[in-house]
C-alpha cells in the first residue's frame, strides 16, 4: 500500500512537472511584458529548436534600453543572458534569466542590472490583439502616388551609417527601426507603438555589402508564424528605402501591405531616444 | 532756374534708376554647379533689414550659415556666419550683392581657412517653385503655379493620435536635423542650428532648389511649445513675401506642426490654416553629411 501512495505520489508529481517538461516553442515565442514602477519591461523571443534569441527593452522606443538575450529552451523552462551594450558594441553588463511559462504567463527570474540585483517578474502576452493584416485599397480606389524617387544615389554602407535609429509613419503607430552594435555584428528591433509586444519584431541576419543592406524581420507569433521578412535596404540622404519580402510565407496574398516598400527616416541617435 | 531744377530732376531720376527694390534681391539664388561649386543664399527682406541662409549642400545641415545685413541702394552687404554646433561663430564671409539683368552679382571674402576673395554669378532656379494645393506665387512675378491635390486619394487619413504626452523643450532637444512631408527627392528637412544664444534654422526639400526652401527664424520656447517662422520670400500661396508662422510639439521624436500664415486671415480659434504633419528626429548634423561619415 505504501508502495502504491509512493507510486500515486510520484505520478502526481510527473503530472505537475509535465507542463514543464511539455513547454514547446509556441508557447515561448514572441512578446512578453509586465510593468514595473510604470515602465513596461518585455521580451522578444525567437526561438529555433532549443535555441533562443531575441531583444530585452525597457521604454522601448527609448532605444538605450534596447539589449539582447540569447539562450536556451529545455524540458524545463528558459535560460538565457541579456546583454546590455554601449554605443559602441561592447558590453555594459549581462543579465542571467530563467523562466517558465504556466498557465499563460512567464515567470522569469533573474540577477543584473548594473547593481546586480535579483529580480522576478510575472509577464503576459499583450492584452491587445495584434493588427489585422491589411490588403491594399482595391484598385481605382485612390491615384497611385507618385513612383519613388531616391533623393540620392544609394551611399556605401557601414555598420556606423546605419546603427541607429530609424523612423517611420506618425502618431501613436509610428515605427522604430533599432539598429545598434552588439559586439562586431549589427542586431535590433522593430517596434510601434513600442508598449505593445504584438507591434514589435526582432531584427537580426545583418549584412552589409556595399551600398546594399540586408537584415531579417523575424515574425516569431500570429498567422504564419514563425516566419522572416526577408528586408533589402539602400541609404541615401538620410532615408532607408526598404524592400520587403517575406520568405517561407506561402499564405501571404500578393498585394498585401507585406510585400511593399517602405521608407525609413533617420538615423536618430539611440540618446535622442533616451526617457522622457 | 532752369539750370536749377534740371539737376534736381537728373538727381531724382537717378535714385529712380538705382534705389535698389527688395523684390529683386529676396529669396533664393544658387550658383552654377559647374562653374562655381554649389553656394545657395536665401534672403528675407523688410525694409532695409535682410537675414537669411548660406548653405553649399543644403541637405547637409553643417554646411548651413546665418545671413545678417542690410539693403541699399546699390543692393545688398551683408555677412555670413558659420557656426560650431554649441552656436559659436567658426568664421565669417563679408559680401555685397548687386542685382543686374536678372542676376545676382556676389563678391566677397571667405573667412574659412584658406577661404579669400570670391565672385559668383548667381541665378533663380529655372525650375520655379513645388506644386501645392494651392496656387503658388513666384519672384520674379509671373503666373503661378497651377495647383495640384497631393494624392491622398478618396480616403480620409486616420485621425492623428500623439505617440505621447508632448514634452517639456529646451533649445538642446529641437536642435538637429528634423525630416517629414513624404519620402524619396522631395523630403524636407527642417535644420535647427545653435547660433549665438538663440535658435535659427532653415527647411528645405528638395535641397538643391532655392524654390523649395526657406530661412527658419524667431524661435521661442514656451513650456512644450515651440514658436518659429517660415520666411517665405520669393514663393509660396497669396502675396510675397510672407511668414508661415509655426506652432510645434515634440513627443517621442516626432516633431508636430501646424502653421498659419500671416498673409492670410487667422481662422477661428482652436483652428489652424494647416492642420499638421510630423517630422521625424532630431538627426544630429553630422548625420546628415553627405556619405554619412
Amino acid at each position: 500500500m505504501k508502495m502504491l501512495m509512493m507510486l500515486a505520489a510520484l505520478t502526481a508529481t510527473l503530472w505537475l512537472t509535465r507542463p514543464a517538461a511539455a513547454l514547446n516553442a509556441s508557447e515561448v515565442r514572441g512578446g512578453w511584458e509586465t510593468t514595473l514602477n510604470g515602465v513596461e519591461h518585455i521580451y522578444q523571443f525567437k526561438v529555433r529548436g532549443d535555441r533562443i534569441s531575441g531583444i530585452a527593452c525597457g521604454d522601448c522606443e527609448d532605444a538605450t534600453t534596447l539589449a539582447f538575450l540569447d539562450g536556451t529552451l529545455g524540458p524545463y523552462g528558459l535560460s538565457f543572458v541579456v546583454t546590455h551594450v554601449r554605443d559602441d558594441g561592447g558590453t555594459a553588463y549581462q543579465d542571467h534569466v530563467t523562466g517558465m511559462v504556466d498557465h499563460g504567463e512567464l515567470t522569469v527570474k533573474g540577477t543584473g542590472g548594473p547593481g546586480g540585483g535579483a529580480f522576478t517578474w510575472t509577464m503576459h502576452k499583450d492584452q491587445l490583439p495584434p493588427m489585422p493584416r491589411m490588403a491594399r485599397a482595391p484598385a481605382g480606389a485612390r491615384p497611385a502616388p507618385p513612383p519613388y524617387q531616391a533623393p540620392g544615389p544609394w551611399e556605401q554602407l557601414s555598420d556606423s551609417r546605419v546603427a541607429g535609429v530609424w523612423l517611420t509613419g506618425a502618431g501613436t503607430f509610428k515605427q522604430f527601426f533599432i539598429i545598434r552594435k552588439v559586439g562586431d555584428q549589427l542586431l535590433g528591433m522593430l517596434c510601434g507603438p513600442c508598449n505593445r509586444t504584438y507591434f514589435m519584431e526582432i531584427l537580426d541576419d545583418f549584412a552589409i555589402r556595399g551600398d546594399t543592406l540586408t537584415f531579417n524581420v523575424l515574425h516569431e507569433e500570429g498567422r504564419d508564424a514563425p516566419y522572416y521578412n526577408r528586408v533589402t535596404a539602400h541609404v541615401a540622404r538620410n532615408e532607408m528605402r526598404l524592400a520587403v519580402v517575406p520568405t517561407g510565407l506561402n499564405a501571404a496574398p500578393l498585394g498585401t501591405l507585406q510585400h511593399a516598400d517602405m521608407t525609413l527616416l533617420g538615423p536618430v541617435s539611440l540618446a535622442a531616444t533616451a526617457a522622457r | 532756374m532752369k539750370k536749377i531744377l534740371m539737376p534736381l530732376a537728373m538727381l531724382a531720376f537717378a535714385h529712380l534708376a538705382f534705389a535698389a527694390d527688395a523684390n529683386d534681391y529676396r529669396g533664393g539664388w544658387e550658383t552654377d554647379v559647374a562653374t562655381s561649386g554649389s553656394h545657395i543664399y536665401d534672403f528675407s527682406i523688410r525694409g532695409d533689414q535682410v537675414r537669411g541662409i548660406y548653405c553649399a549642400i543644403c541637405n547637409d545641415a553643417t554646411t548651413l550659415a546665418f545671413v545678417d545685413g542690410k539693403l541699399g541702394d546699390n543692393g545688398l552687404t551683408f555677412v555670413v556666419t558659420h557656426v560650431r554646433d554649441d552656436g559659436s561663430t567658426t568664421y565669417r564671409d563679408h559680401a555685397t550683392a548687386r542685382f543686374d539683368h536678372g542676376q545676382l552679382v556676389v563678391q566677397g571674402t571667405s573667412g574659412a581657412p584658406g577661404g579669400g576673395k570670391f565672385e559668383w554669378t548667381m541665378h533663380k532656379d529655372p525650375r520655379g517653385p513645388a506644386p501645392l494645393p494651392v496656387p503658388v506665387n513666384k519672384l520674379p512675378p509671373g503666373p503661378p503655379v497651377p495647383a495640384e491635390p497631393f494624392p491622398v486619394g478618396g480616403r480620409r487619413p486616420p485621425p492623428y493620435i500623439q505617440p505621447g504626452p508632448w514634452e517639456q523643450l529646451t533649445p538642446a532637444k529641437v536642435v538637429g536635423v528634423w525630416l517629414g512631408f513624404g519620402a524619396g527627392i522631395d523630403k524636407q528637412f527642417f535644420i535647427i542650428r545653435r547660433f549665438g544664444n538663440r535658435l535659427r534654422g532653415m527647411v528645405c526639400g528638395r535641397c538643391d532648389n532655392p524654390y523649395t526652401m526657406a530661412a527658419l527664424d524667431d524661435f521661442r520656447i514656451d513650456g512644450d511649445t515651440l514658436h518659429f517662422n517660415i520666411l517665405h520670400e520669393d514663393w509660396g500661396p497669396g502675396s510675397l513675401p510672407f511668414h508661415n508662422q509655426v506652432t510645434a510639439h515634440v513627443s517621442q521624436n516626432e516633431m508636430r506642426i501646424t502653421t498659419q500664415p500671416d498673409n492670410r486671415a487667422p481662422p477661428p480659434p482652436g483652428r489652424a490654416v494647416f492642420g499638421g504633419t510630423s517630422l521625424m528626429g532630431p538627426v544630429s548634423l553630422e548625420a546628415t553629411r553627405r556619405g554619412g561619415e
